[in-house]
C-alpha cells in the first residue's frame, strides 16, 4: 500500500497547508494583536525550513549548504521578526 | 596575416576590457558626478543649478565617456570570435553577443550625449535640462535588456562548451545569468521618482551598475587567461616545428 | 607491524541537482533578501500608511496563491521521487500538475493586478503600493521563468529522459521552482499579513 504520510515531502505538504491556513486566520485577530504578526513569523520560518529540507532536499545535502539555505531562512525571519517589532513600537 | 599578429590584436582587445572599466568608472562615474547620481525627483531649478555647480566636471566626465565607450566594441568583438570557436559552423551565440555588446555601446553612448548636451547650453530653460536629463538616464536605464542578451548569451556557450580548457568557468556562467537578470528592477525607473526603484536609488542603481561591472571584470578575466593559453600554445607550436626543422637541416 | 583499523566512512551527503543552479539559486535568495530589507527600512518611516494600505489588498487570493505553490511545489519534489523509483508516466502527470498550478498562479495574480489597476490604483499611488507591486510583479517574473523551466522538464520527461541514472537535470530545474516557493512563503506575509 502506497504510504502517503510516510514519505517526509508528502508530510511536509500536509504541515505547509495547515500552516497556512493557522497564519490567515490568525491574521486579523486584533484580540491577539502583535502576538499573531510574532506567530505568523514564527509559523513562515517553519515553512521555509520545511521547503529547503524536504522539497529542496537539502536535508541531506552536504553540511555547508544545508546550513547556507537554513542560515538564510533563520536570518531572513528574525530581521522580519526585528523589523515588525520595531515598527509596532513607533 | 600570420598568428602571432593576430594573437596580439586579440591580447590588446582582451585588455581593452580592464581599460574600458577603469576609465569609465573614473570619468563617467566620478568626473561626470554620477556618484552618487542626481535625484530623478529634483526640480529643474535644482538640477540646472548642478549642472552649472560642476560644469566642467559633468562636460569631461562625458565627453571622455563617449570616447571610451568604444572599447566595449574590440572586446565584444573578441568575445564573439571566441565563442564563434566554441561554436563552430553556426556562430548565432556570437553573433547575438556581438549585437548586444554594440548596441550597449549605442545606448551608453546615447545616454551620455544627452547629458553633454544639458550641460551645452546652461543657461538654458531648467525644464529643458531636465528633459535632457531624463531622456539620458531612461536611454540608459530602461534599455538594458540588450547587454542582458549579450550576457546570456556569453553565457549559454561557455555553459556549453566541452572542452579541457573552457573559456569561462561555469561559476562564471552562472554569475553572468545572474546579473544579467539583476537588471530588471531597472525597468521601473520609467515610472518612479523616489525609493530603491528610482534611477538614484539601490535596486535600480547601485546594485546592477555593480553586478555589470563584476561580470565585466570576471569576463575579461577568462578572456585575457584564454588569450595568452592560445599565445603559449602557439609559442610552444613554433618550437616545436623549429626543432624539427632543425633536425632535418 | 601495526594493523590500522578501518573507520567506515561517513553517510554519503549529497546535494541534488547542479552545483552552480544552486549558486544561483542562492544569489536570488540574496537579492529578494535585499528586496525584503528595502522594504522594512522604507516601511519603518510610515508604519501606518503601510498598514492602512496593507488593509486594501486581498488576503484571501493571497492565502489561494500560497496554497497554489506550496501545492505545485511538492508535485514537482515528487515528480523527482517518481524518477528515482523510474516510474516515467508518473513524472508527467506531476509535472503538468505543478505547471496548472502555477498557470493558476499566475492568472490570480492578473485578476488582482486588474482589480487595484481599476480601483485607480497603480504602483505610483503610495510607497506601500510601489513595494508592492514591484516585488510581486519581480517575483511574479520568477514564477513565469520557472514555469517555463517545469515546461522544459516536462518535455524531456516525455521522452522519457529522467529516471535514477539521469536526475540532475530534473532536480536542478525543480531546485529552481523550490526557491520561487521559498520566497512567496516570506512575500506573502510581509506584504499582507504583518502589521
Amino acid at each position: 500500500m502506497f504510504d502517503f504520510i510516510g514519505i517526509h515531502a508528502n508530510r511536509s505538504w500536509l504541515v505547509l497547508l495547515a500552516a497556512t491556513l493557522v497564519t490567515f486566520s490568525i491574521s486579523d485577530n486584533h484580540a491577539i494583536g502583535t502576538y499573531a504578526g510574532i506567530a505568523t513569523l514564527l509559523i513562515s520560518y517553519l515553512k521555509g525550513r520545511l521547503v529547503v529540507l524536504d522539497f529542496m532536499e537539502l536535508r541531506h545535502a552536504p553540511a555547508l549548504w544545508r546550513g547556507l539555505f537554513e542560515a538564510w531562512v533563520l536570518i531572513i525571519s528574525a530581521v522580519l521578526l526585528v523589523a515588525y517589532l520595531a515598527s509596532t513600537h513607533t | 596575416m600570420d598568428e602571432k599578429t593576430s594573437l596580439k590584436f586579440q591580447l590588446i582587445s582582451a585588455w581593452c576590457g580592464p581599460a574600458f572599466l577603469i576609465t569609465f568608472v573614473v570619468f563617467w562615474g566620478v568626473i561626470g558626478q554620477n556618484l552618487p547620481n542626481p535625484s530623478p525627483d529634483l526640480s529643474a531649478t535644482d538640477l540646472a543649478a548642478r549642472y552649472i555647480a560642476n560644469l566642467n566636471d559633468i562636460r569631461l566626465g562625458f565627453i571622455m565617456s563617449l570616447i571610451i565607450i568604444v572599447f566595449y566594441m574590440p572586446w565584444s568583438a573578441l568575445l564573439a570570435a571566441q565563442m564563434a570557436r566554441i561554436e563552430g559552423k553556426f556562430p548565432v551565440m556570437a553573433y547575438l553577443q556581438l549585437l548586444g555588446g554594440g548596441l550597449t555601446v549605442m545606448v551608453v553612448s546615447f545616454s551620455a550625449f544627452f547629458w553633454v548636451t544639458a550641460a551645452f547650453r546652461p543657461e538654458r530653460d531648467p525644464v529643458l535640462i531636465q528633459l535632457l536629463t531624463d531622456l539620458g538616464w531612461l536611454c540608459i536605464d530602461l534599455q538594458y535588456a540588450c547587454t542582458t542578451l549579450q550576457m546570456v548569451a556569453a553565457a549559454m556557450v561557455g555553459l556549453a562548451e566541452r572542452s579541457k580548457t573552457p573559456l569561462f568557468p561555469r561559476w562564471a556562467c552562472f554569475l553572468t545569468i545572474w546579473c544579467g537578470l539583476s537588471f530588471l528592477p531597472a525597468s521601473l525607473t520609467g515610472v518612479l521618482k523616489t525609493g530603491p526603484f528610482a534611477w538614484d536609488g539601490m535596486l535600480s542603481y547601485y546594485i546592477p551598475y555593480f553586478c555589470w561591472l563584476c561580470w565585466f571584470t570576471v569576463a575579461s578575466l577568462y578572456m585575457i587567461k584564454d588569450v595568452r593559453r592560445r599565445m603559449r600554445e602557439s609559442d610552444a607550436q613554433g618550437d616545436t616545428m623549429a626543432v624539427t626543422h632543425g633536425a632535418t637541416a | 607491524m601495526s594493523t590500522t583499523q578501518v573507520i567506515p566512512p561517513p553517510l554519503a551527503r549529497h546535494l541534488p541537482g547542479d552545483r552552480d543552479v544552486w549558486i544561483f539559486i542562492f544569489a536570488e535568495l540574496l537579492m529578494f533578501g535585499a528586496f525584503f530589507v528595502a522594504y522594512l527600512v522604507h516601511r519603518q518611516t510610515s508604519v501606518d500608511l503601510y498598514n492602512a494600505s496593507q488593509q486594501t489588498l486581498d488576503r484571501d487570493l493571497g492565502v489561494i496563491n500560497t496554497i497554489f505553490l506550496i501545492t505545485s511545489s511538492w508535485l514537482a519534489v515528487s515528480a523527482v521521487a517518481s524518477a528515482r523509483a523510474n516510474r516515467s508516466r508518473e513524472i508527467v502527470s506531476r509535472l503538468a500538475g505543478a505547471i496548472t498550478l502555477a498557470l493558476a498562479f499566475i492568472v490570480v495574480k492578473y485578476f488582482e493586478y486588474t482589480t487595484k489597476f481599476a480601483e485607480g490604483i497603480n504602483l505610483t499611488t503610495n510607497d506601500f503600493y510601489m513595494f508592492y507591486f514591484a516585488l510581486t510583479m519581480i517575483h511574479l517574473a520568477h514564477v513565469m521563468a520557472g514555469t517555463v523551466i517545469l515546461s522544459v522538464l516536462l518535455l524531456n520527461a516525455k521522452e522519457e529522459k529522467y529516471h535514477r541514472q539521469n536526475l540532475s537535470g530534473l532536480e536542478a530545474g525543480t531546485a529552481y521552482w523550490h526557491l520561487v516557493d521559498l520566497l512567496w512563503i516570506f512575500l506573502f506575509p510581509l506584504l499582507y499579513l504583518l502589521r
